[in-house]
């Protein structure tokens, strides 16, 4: 799985076959990655949103329609950043931010996003699913989490992650496949409850009592 | 029991508060201060003449009051105006020309536009398909320093930044109001009675009876109101489509086409549409904008501009008369007079784009990319840097193209929704392409100056 170097990143720009932009300066395109900016939205966990995370909200057919949304929208904060006004990410806290970027990944080849290194000495890390689909277009979601002590501030436009590209061998790209995240404008909450997966036939189901009238 | 004196001071404490309070909530990028201090500074002006007045002074307690009452509503839509529920990055591309545009005449009888003589920009969000509004700050006496404008946006639209195009419309209200533009509109012509031959309201009468006997009665008493109301109207449409651009036609005949399929309803505050679609299509004409696309641009987009077109234009041109009341010639003087002064003015005009530009552009939004007209060649990046209202213009084109049919299974959005958003995308990153340069640009200034 041989990562591009940036030659061949600047030839598949170049021939459209890649799409990351806009890319302010070509200083962005590293030896074997573009660097990736934050962008203008950052999901923050409510401080008086929901008690724990459990796959059972997720399932759709569990309840009524407002308990099912309400989970969904009460567990994160959302707020627009323009630029020139400060995200502050507070030690363990998870943020959810866009990239500034619109990624377009070709069918023979699938992403890697890693926190760049300057920023992870300073404790910033991304944190968890760094893989991008081949196939998949829009902007990335960047899960960043403050593993330092102090907080820390980052501003829309920074440059604070980076991704290579691999090659995939026999690449056969599944719209269906690359379905819950795709066309994405915004970073949104995933399904943990995935129902394609067969998640739900290990997710004990919740026993509905029937009211007396 | 508190005296009205004493009430009027207890109140400027409560309002205070309220002020204050509002600095909870992010209402604008970087607008925050200047509401705050433009608040603040009205609000210590009535508390200082409030303590000077005794119980007898009734009638200026009745002024102040009232005074007062109204910064508090101000106050209290400030605080409601949450980032989170418009287009920010469209809002403030549309600010920044509008302050300049709606610059006071009394603030500044120099040549050049003084910072402290725009007005402030806000915008809101509020239910209601057709919330699209420019409210004025009306009550403006010797204690406001700045005019305060309110632009409210229909909150369900937040994403629809093709169809916030129709505020082009608005700013024109805004600007109609004291402001330097409106002295200058008047100085060239372009006057509320100029653009139909209804010069006076018994003719305007006399076609309401035509067109509809049973309305004649009901429109007799206020009929100047109704005349003046519906010329404000038109004016505002031409100023909306030579400062928008075609997004603009396109925005106002999806949203009046809701409230009045047909166009001919008739209504004390707005002209029929008819007449509004007959004009801006006189305008649309005269300014070259139908004209079809070179050969040299693709097929796609030849088609797309035809098709836009052809759907601009779809309307019952014959009904209620309105070739008798819309004419050509004095459409098309309007509109001539008034592109060459926003041109003067400061380039505020719509600037259509060459057409191997809307190829590009349009290129982008049709293989599902933000359109920024990215191209990188050996090693070089390079951006077409389109007006956020050509970035509009480019999305109504892809509107009658085949988006829907590369969409992702399971996608999410519609097509409409999803080129929608691909220009609001456009836009916010258009604004940190500006961004870039001009840091780099002025860090070179400075450099130079330096070595010098």
């Amino acid at each position: 799985m041989p990562a591009l170097s940036r030659k061949a990143i600047l030839k598949r720009l170049d021939d459209k076959s890649l799409y990351v932009g806009p890319l302010l300066t070509s200083k962005q395109i590293g030896d074997a990655s573009i660097d990736l900016r934050v962008g203008n939205i950052a999901l923050i966990a409510r401080a008086r949103g929901i008690s724990h995370v459990d796959p059972r909200a997720y399932l759709e057919d569990q309840g009524p329609v407002h308990a099912y949304e309400r989970i969904r929208r009460q567990k994160l904060e959302r707020h627009d950043v323009p630029f020139g006004e400060p995200i502050l990410i507070h030690p363990g806290q998870l943020t959810l931010v866009p990239t500034l970027e619109w990624v377009e990944m070709p069918d023979k080849l699938m992403g890697q996003v890693t926190a760049r290194s300057s920023w992870a000495r300073e404790g910033l890390n991304i944190a968890t699913a760094t893989l991008i689909n081949p196939g998949y277009r829009g902007i990335i979601t960047l899960e960043l989490s403050n593993l330092g002590q102090i907080p820390i501030q980052v501003y829309p436009g920074m440059c604070v992650a980076q991704i290579s590209f691999h090659t995939v061998e026999y690449p056969g790209f599944s719209r269906e496949q690359a379905s819950q995240f795709q066309l994405s404008f915004e970073p949104q909450p995933g399904n943990i409850a995935d129902k394609k997966k067969r998640d739900d036939a290990f997710i004990p189901q919740v026993k509905r009592v029937k009211s007396r009238r | 029991m508190l005296s009205p004196r004493e009430f009027l001071l207890q109140e400027c404490r409560n309002v205070e508060e309220l002020l204050r309070d509002a600095l909870r909530y992010d209402y604008g990028p970087t607008g925050s201060r200047f509401f705050f201090e433009e608040c603040y500074s009205r609000l210590q002006a009535i508390t200082g003449f409030a303590k000077t007045l005794t119980d007898f002074n009734r009638k200026e307690i009745r002024f102040y009051a009232r005074e007062l009452s109204h910064l508090s509503r101000l106050i209290a839509q400030i605080e409601r105006s949450h980032i989170g529920e418009f287009p920010w990055a469209f809002g403030e591309s549309l600010k920044k020309l509008a302050e300049r545009l709606c610059a006071d005449r009394d603030l500044d009888k120099g040549t050049q536009i003084k910072k402290a003589g725009h007005p402030l920009f806000f915008i809101m969000a509020e239910g209601g398909l057709s919330a699209f509004e420019a409210r004025k700050d009306s009550n403006r006496t010797r204690l406001c320093k700045r005019q305060v404008f309110t632009i409210v946006v229909p909150r369900s639209l937040k994403h629809h930044v093709l169809l916030h195009a129709v505020l082009g419309h608005e700013v024109c209200h805004a600007a109609l109001w004291r402001s330097k533009l409106h002295e200058q509109l008047n100085v060239a012509g372009v006057s509320l009675g100029k653009i139909t031959p209804l010069t006076n309201s018994q003719e305007l009468l006399k076609w309401i009876g035509k067109a509809c006997p049973k309305l004649e009665a009901q429109f007799k008493p206020t009929i100047e109101d109704v005349r003046r109301r519906w010329l404000q109207e038109l004016l505002c449409d031409l100023f909306g489509l030579v400062f928008m651009g075609p997004a603009y036609f396109a925005a106002v005949r999806t949203m009046l086409g809701l409230s009045d399929p047909t166009g001919e309803h008739i209504d004390p505050s707005h002209p029929p549409h008819v007449w509004r679609y007959q004009m801006l299509e006189y305008a649309y004409r005269d300014l070259g904008w139908d004209n079809s696309l070179p050969k040299s641009v693709n097929n796609d987009t030849q088609v797309a501009a035809l098709r836009f077109n052809t759907a601009l234009f779809d309307y019952n041109h014959s009904a209620m008369c309105t070739d008798t009341v819309i004419r050509r010639d004095l459409v098309v003087s309007a509109t001539k007079k008034l592109s060459k002064l926003l041109e003067d003015f400061g380039g505020f005009g719509y600037d259509k784009p060459e057409a191997k530009t809307l190829e590009h552009l349009l290129s982008d939004i049709q293989a599902l990319r933000p359109p920024i007209g990215q191209t990188v060649k050996t090693g070089k990046i390079k951006f077409l840097r389109p007006d956020f209202r050509q970035i509009l213009h480019v999305g109504w084109l892809a509107c009658h193209t085949k988006v829907d049919k590369i969409l992702p299974q399971d996608s999410k959005h519609d097509a409409f929704t999803t080129i929608n958003r691909l220009c609001e995308q456009a836009i916010i990153q258009e604004r940190a392409i500006r961004k870039s340069r001009i840091r780099r640009s002025g860090k070179k200034k400075g450099r130079d100056r330096a070595g010098a």
